[in-house]
Order: structure tokens, then sequence, then C-alpha cells
């Protein structure tokens, strides 16, 4: 018999900060492997709160969540090898060089270091950073660095991937750069994709199903072309703007 | 616990977080052996140089404690505000592999100081006749110092939530626990009621240790008691990173 694992499943999630802030209520929703999904919402809307809960380093208060069918935050070892995660903003270590960076957080993984030099090469080229691989991440732009960041949590395979706004402040030019990193590297290899973003753009490039998020609530749970059609509008943006009761005009 | 996986991840923290050294040597040279040197030099000349053996285990004291606190508090935290502990937490390494790695990263930093005026001690004679029971004593108490420092480095870096007032903090609470201690002079020179308050600083008991040991000037007993002190105190600043406190936010 043929065990069917959710990539992502989330159910019933609520979180309230000691402050009395209510990130996130009652959330539910399953993500299945292979499948591209955006979190799309305004500043405060509960998006990386709820990353947060997936990949374990916030507590919630009520639900549960489960990655490859482990328990999360109880049975986190099982899914360490199992998940990639770009936290918000998060920038690499500047004292290092991108090649030993990559080297470093594989052998932290348990790969041996033959494997680890080897596999590492070997992302260095598939995103295109070998111009970059001696210099150290201190003197590399914001949107390079966004991109070694990127390939630490691309070296080891990981079956899903959870990036927290990896563009956020990058211009159109990086922007693009990273999401042609993205579409090579995980729509086309069929890796689980989670992303949150403020920009639709992001979303409507990488992604086949967009779960819109305000106020700590789910809006929106479907494909982009079923809310293009929903709301008659041609692009993301627009029919996000409408959802959301404010029509851009 | 996978003893053998633990020494290997801990291993590879450290030689990771000594890296920047081969960037900037001449930086490295500066806080090895200019940085403590220039505190046995200030400390020379204020006692005009009737305390060298003072002076001199004072240094070797602060080549322990110094690194050890600010390093470990200082890497943690800008882990902590790069959002690289995050990605940390998410490797299949444990919190104490973490820690342990990254405080001896910075201990390994403060070995030439440690080597360089151990040596100067012994020849200028402010250490010795010692016991090998007293050495023994000195390198366990000196493990167990390690710990105690890296864990309240650890506490420090995972409880603060600003990084400029953290950073800040963490200097002030270094020069504390170093300066109102008696690793560079004698408490003799304190009035009486405040040499009580010394006792409230853990490099206090390490600092009586190492010098009763080194100097063979204290009796086994009291020796003993500030060993069980710095064991207590170690044993309790490693629960948290043993135990990856503040690892997952509430």
């Amino acid at each position: 018999m043929l065990l069917v694992v959710e990539a992502i499943e989330v159910s019933h999630l609520s979180k309230t900060y000691a402050n009395g802030v209510k990130a996130n209520h009652d959330i539910s929703f399953v993500i299945h492997e292979g499948e591209s999904v955006g979190l799309l919402g305004p500043n405060g809307s509960g998006k990386t709160t709820l990353l947060r809960q997936i990949y374990g380093e916030l507590l919630s208060d009520g639900g549960k969540v489960t990655v490859w069918g482990h328990e999360v935050p109880a049975d986190m070892n099982s899914i360490k090898n199992v998940i990639g995660v770009m936290p918000q903003d998060a920038i690499p270590r500047t004292d290092l060089p991108v090649f030993l960076q990559i080297y470093y957080s594989l052998l932290l993984r348990g790969f041996d270091k033959k494997e680890a030099k080897a596999t590492c090469d070997k992302t260095i080229t598939s995103l295109g950073i070998q111009e970059y691989s001696k210099a150290y991440v201190l003197d590399l732009s914001g949107g390079t660095q966004r991109k070694v960041f990127l390939a630490m949590c691309l070296a080891h395979s990981p079956k899903i991937l959870l990036l927290d706004e990896p563009t956020v402040g990058l211009d159109i030019v990086f922007r693009n750069k990273i999401w042609q990193t993205l579409k090579t590297s995980i729509v086309e290899s069929k890796k689980t994709l989670l992303l949150t973003s403020h920009y639709p753009q992001d979303i409507e490039t990488l992604c086949e199903r967009v779960i819109c998020m305000e106020n700590g609530k789910i809006r929106y749970d479907g494909t982009i072309p079923d809310l293009l059609s929903t709301t008659r509008t041609d692009t993301l943006e627009r029919a996000y703007l409408q959802l959301m009761g404010d029509s851009g005009q | 616990m996978n003893v053998r996986k633990e020494l290997r991840d801990i291993e590879t923290v450290a030689v990771m977080n000594l890296q920047w050294v081969r960037r900037l040597p001449l930086l490295f040279f500066g806080y090895a052996l200019i940085l403590p040197s220039v505190f046995a030099f200030m400390f020379i000349v204020i006692s005009k140089g009737t305390n060298l053996n003072y002076v001199l285990l004072g240094t070797i004291i602060f080549s322990v404690v110094q690194p050890t606190f600010l390093g470990m508090a200082k890497n943690l935290m800008s882990d902590k505000f790069t959002g690289m502990l995050t990605y940390y937490k998410l490797l299949p390494i444990s919190p104490l592999s973490l820690s342990l790695g990254v405080s001896l990263s910075s201990l390994a930093i403060s070995a030439p100081a440690l080597v360089l005026y151990t040596a100067f001690a012994i020849y200028v004679g402010a250490i010795g006749p010692v016991t090998v029971l007293g050495i023994i004593i000195v390198i366990v108490a000196t493990v167990l110092t390690w710990i105690f420092f890296s864990g309240l480095g650890y506490l420090f870096a995972m409880s603060s939530s600003r990084v400029k007032q953290a950073q800040m903090s963490v200097d002030i609470i270094w020069a504390v626990l170093i300066f109102f201690s008696p690793a560079y002079y004698s408490t003799d020179v304190l009035p009486q009621g405040l040499r009580y308050v010394f006792y409230l600083n853990p490099v206090t008991y390490y600092s009586d240790l190492f010098r009763d040991c080194l100097t063979s000037s204290g009796s086994l007993l009291f020796i003993l008691i500030d060993l069980a002190v710095i064991g207590a105190l170690s044993v309790a600043m490693m629960l948290p990173m043993f135990r990856g406190w503040k690892w997952v936010d509430k």
C-alpha cells in the first residue's frame, strides 16, 4: 500500500504573543508534495509568524503542524534535513567566504568532507555564483548575499523550502535573478515551496497556489487562475487588492 | 546522545568560527595578545611593579574569562540578529554543540596570551612551587570556569532582544566581572564590607582558587570550597545550553 504523506499540514493553528497581539487564529491548510504555494499579505498579517510556527522556531498556542508526517516542534530532528529555511532579512555570516559558508553548513548536516566539497561545488555552479566562490560575504551586494543564503538552503537538497520574503529590498534585476534561481532549483525539480512575500509578482512567478492572509486569518486559499477568474482581474496584484477591499483605482 | 557526532559538531563550529583569523591576522594578534598585555601593563604601572604575581596571574585569568564570555555572547548575538541563529537551529546539531563550539573558538583565540603569560609567570617566579594536585585542580577549575562563562554568554545572548543595548551591556558586565574581583589585585586593599560583595562575583572564586593552587598559599579546604562553588555554578549554567533555552520562542 502506498503511504501518501502531505508535505505540510497545518490544522487549527493559533498564536497570540505575550503582549496580547493576535498573530494568527484558526489557520488550516494542506500543502501537497511538489506544490508551490505563496503566502501573500500586508505587513503584520501573520505570514512570518505562521512560517516560524511551521519550521518550529515559534511555539503555537493551539493547533497542530506536521511537516513530512512529523509533528512540529516535537519531532524537529526528523525534519531538519527535509527542510531548507530562509528566514526574513537573514544574511550569511560576513566573516566567511561563500564556499566555506556552504561547506560548513553541509558538514554540520552530517556530510563527510569529500561529499561536502563536491556538493558545495555543484550548488555554487547551479546557482551561477562561481565568480563569488572565494569572496567574503561582507564584500558582496545585498542581492548576492541573499543568493548565497539561498544556496545554503538548497545545498542539502531539501524536499521542502520555506522562504520568508526572499526578495525583500532587492531591485528588479536581482529579484529576477532570484526568481530564475528558484524556478530552476525548486519548481523544475518538483520541490515543495512555501514562500511569503509582500510582492504579488513573486508569487505569480513562482507559485501555482496562493494563500492570502489578513489580520492573522486566511482570506483566500486556492489557485491563482481561480482567484483571477473569481475577481475578474488579469494580475495577482489587482486580484489581491480587490480581495482586500481596495481596487487600487 | 551520540557523543562522536557531538564532538565532530563542536569541532566544526569551532573551526568555522576561527576562519576570520585567516583574513584578519593582525586583528587576531591584537585581540589575542595586545589587549591582555595592555591590562597587564596598566596594572604593573599602578602597582609600581610590586605585585607582579597578581598582575601575571590576573592576565592569565583574564585570558580565560574575557574571550569565553565576550566571544560567546557577541558571536551568538551577531548570529541572532542576522538570522543565522535560526539557520543553525534548523541544522541537525544540538544547542550544546553549537554553544561549546562557539565558546571553544573564543578560548582558542586567547591561547597565545595564556601560554605566553603562563611561561612568563613561571620565569619570574610568580608561579610555584606547585603540586601535582594543584595543577589538576587548576585544570578542572579552568574547564568549569570556561563552561560557566560560556553558559553566562549563552543566557545573555539568548535573552537579549535589542542589538545595541545587548552589545553595550555585555561590555559593562565583562568589565564588572573582571575588575570587581581579585583577578588583578588583592582584596586586602579594599574595605572589609566590599570584600564580601566581591564574593557575589564568580570570578572571585576562580581567582582565589587559581592563586592558592599556583602559589601554594591557600589551605586545601578553601581550595575545595572554591572548586565546589565553581562546579555548582558551572552545572547550573550548563543546563540552559544543554536544554536549548530559548531555542524555541514562546
